[in-house]
């Protein structure tokens, strides 16, 4: 156990110190590579497209919620990052924006990130409000325009997306970001927006969600990939340094892998090892 | 090699080599956020909290008071933030019904369940436990979920026609794994039927392909979830402050 315990106290130094130092070499103009990822580059596309036909993106942080293990936290805080990157963008070209959540305190957050990203272009007044006149050709919907940031329900996927999907198939909406902790109640949401034409990048990490979001939408965005929206959304240095970092740990995961299968082959007990416990 | 950049997006679209820069070329000038006391007052009370909180958890006894603390407090706010809620809830509905508005009849029934809930709390036992609100829970919520849950096949099915009629892709592959699951999954490819050599495939394409290709998932997200939550701790990611 203690084993255990000091390998998550290690990992979380390593990432701690490989954010510290990588940070500033990158701030003062180190570059990195990383993969192309097809899935931002379409959400970018996409919003400029919206922007020229005056039709609304819809930015979903998923059904998830913030301050539990039990709800997807990690994943609502990527897509809430992403979520305010892309209003940036969607402020700084004029797109109509649609925010929408599945919990409260995700909401609250989301009217933080949205604001964020509009202060940052110098438009904080035009932030949409829910109800309010947009300037695009937005339809009315039950709930007003389809603009603003909302939230459709709390900890109720599907009511969550049910909702989404009502909203979806609002002619206003052309395209769609849909990153967080969505699961298999995705396909809700999916299906209504494949009907409508509605251009999707989704992502999730649950494997459930994920061969839905395959099936379903234009491209997705698997696991670990939706964390990595700061480092190719805004190529924030913190962000480029925290992805650097997470590969470092897992190419120490790996080596540690293959140590421990070498371990068992020869006849030690890995259970033993690091829990303490026989087999 | 550095790359000129169509715009201040375009990090991704055609990544730059590795390396340092060329020697004499000036660094790419990024904007700094600017930070004022009411932003530094909260990063610095998350990154306290947070750091209080993440200790708790490799080392319960010492944190346990601090740990406890923050959530008696969070609960307090939490129950706070929801009267409100309800309050603006029932606002913003009857508004729309004393207008008129389109779909007013919805905020009829939103208002109605609402109150129906609320009054049968209070008259019982006042606790989310109630037998009378466990009732609504029980036999009009629960089924209306499992209604749209029962949705989804229908929806997998209108979603798999589309893919595979959109032309070769993934969603083929996606089919054709789901189709050997199923049928090696019937009473007819048990081990020693007829085709049980269906369920010796599917047997190993979940204990092989599939566990790996979930662990792989499951490895990379948590690391993500790290590094999401450490940028969160240590202030570079704020979605709580705008």
């Amino acid at each position: 156990m203690l084993i255990a315990n000091g390998l998550a106290v290690l990992i979380l130094f390593v990432f701690i110190l490989a954010i510290l130092l990588l940070a500033p070499r990158i701030r003062q103009g180190r570059q990195v590579y990383f993969r192309p990822l097809p899935g931002f580059s379409a959400a970018r596309e996409a919003i400029a497209r919206a922007a020229e036909q005056g039709r609304t993106t819809h930015l979903s942080a998923g059904p998830g919620n913030v301050g539990d293990t039990t709800s997807g936290t990690a994943e609502t805080l990527a897509g809430l990052h992403l979520m305010g990157r892309t209003a940036q963008r969607c402020a700084a070209s004029g797109t109509p924006l649609l925010a929408t959540t599945g919990g409260a305190l995700a909401f609250s957050l989301a009217e933080n990130v949205v604001r964020g990203g509009f202060a940052e272009v110098g438009r904080l007044s035009e932030v949409p409000v829910v109800g309010a006149a947009s300037s695009a050709s937005a339809p009315v919907t039950l709930e007003g325009r389809a603009q603003g940031v909302r939230m459709l329900a709390h900890r109720d996927p599907l009511a969550y997306a049910a909702a989404a999907a009502d909203l979806s198939e609002c002619e206003g909406v052309s395209n769609a970001l849909l990153v967080g902790a969505w699961g298999p109640e995705y396909l809700l949401v999916g299906e209504a927006q494949g009907r409508a034409g509605v251009q999707v990048v989704a992502g999730a990490t649950d494997p459930g969600a994920l061969a839905t979001m395959l099936v379903g939408a234009d491209h997705t965005l698997l696991g670990e990939e939706i964390f990595a929206g700061g480092a190719y959304l805004d190529a924030h240095p913190a962000h480029q340094a925290s992805l650097l970092a997470q590969d470092t740990v897992r190419w120490l995961i790996i080596v540690v892998l293959i140590v421990g299968v070498l371990f068992a082959t020869l006849g030690g007990s890995v259970d033993n090892l690091l829990w303490g416990v026989s087999p | 090699m550095t790359r000129p950049r169509q715009d201040d997006s375009d990090y991704a679209a055609a990544p730059p080599a590795r390396g340092r820069r060329p020697a004499g070329s000036p660094a790419p000038v990024r904007p700094r956020r600017q930070t004022n006391g009411f932003v530094a007052l909260n990063i610095a009370i998350s990154i306290l909290v947070g750091g209080l909180v993440l200790f708790g958890f490799f080392a319960p006894g010492a944190a346990v008071v601090a740990v406890r603390l923050f959530s008696s407090w969070t609960t307090t706010i939490i129950v706070f933030a929801l009267l409100l809620g309800f309050a603006n809830l029932l606002r913003v509905h009857a508004g729309r019904i004393r207008t008129m508005q389109a779909g007013w009849p919805y905020s009829v029934a939103l208002v109605v369940s609402a109150l129906t809930v609320l009054v049968l709390g209070f008259y019982g036992n006042q606790t989310v436990g109630d037998p009378s609100v466990q009732w609504v829970f029980t036999n009009v919520y629960q089924p209306i979920g499992s209604s749209l849950f029962a949705l989804l096949a229908f929806f997998v099915v209108s979603a798999a026609f589309r893919a595979l009629r959109a032309g070769p892709s993934a969603a083929w592959v996606l089919l054709a794994v789901a189709v050997l699951v199923i049928v090696g999954t019937a009473p007819w490819s048990q081990p020693g039927g007829p085709l049980g050599i269906l369920a010796e495939i599917k047997d190993w394409l979940i204990a092989y392909p599939v566990l790996a290709g979930l662990r792989g998932i499951v490895l990379g997200t948590a690391l993500g979830a790290v590094a999401t939550s450490l940028r969160v701790l240590l202030g570079i990611d704020r979605p709580y402050v705008s």
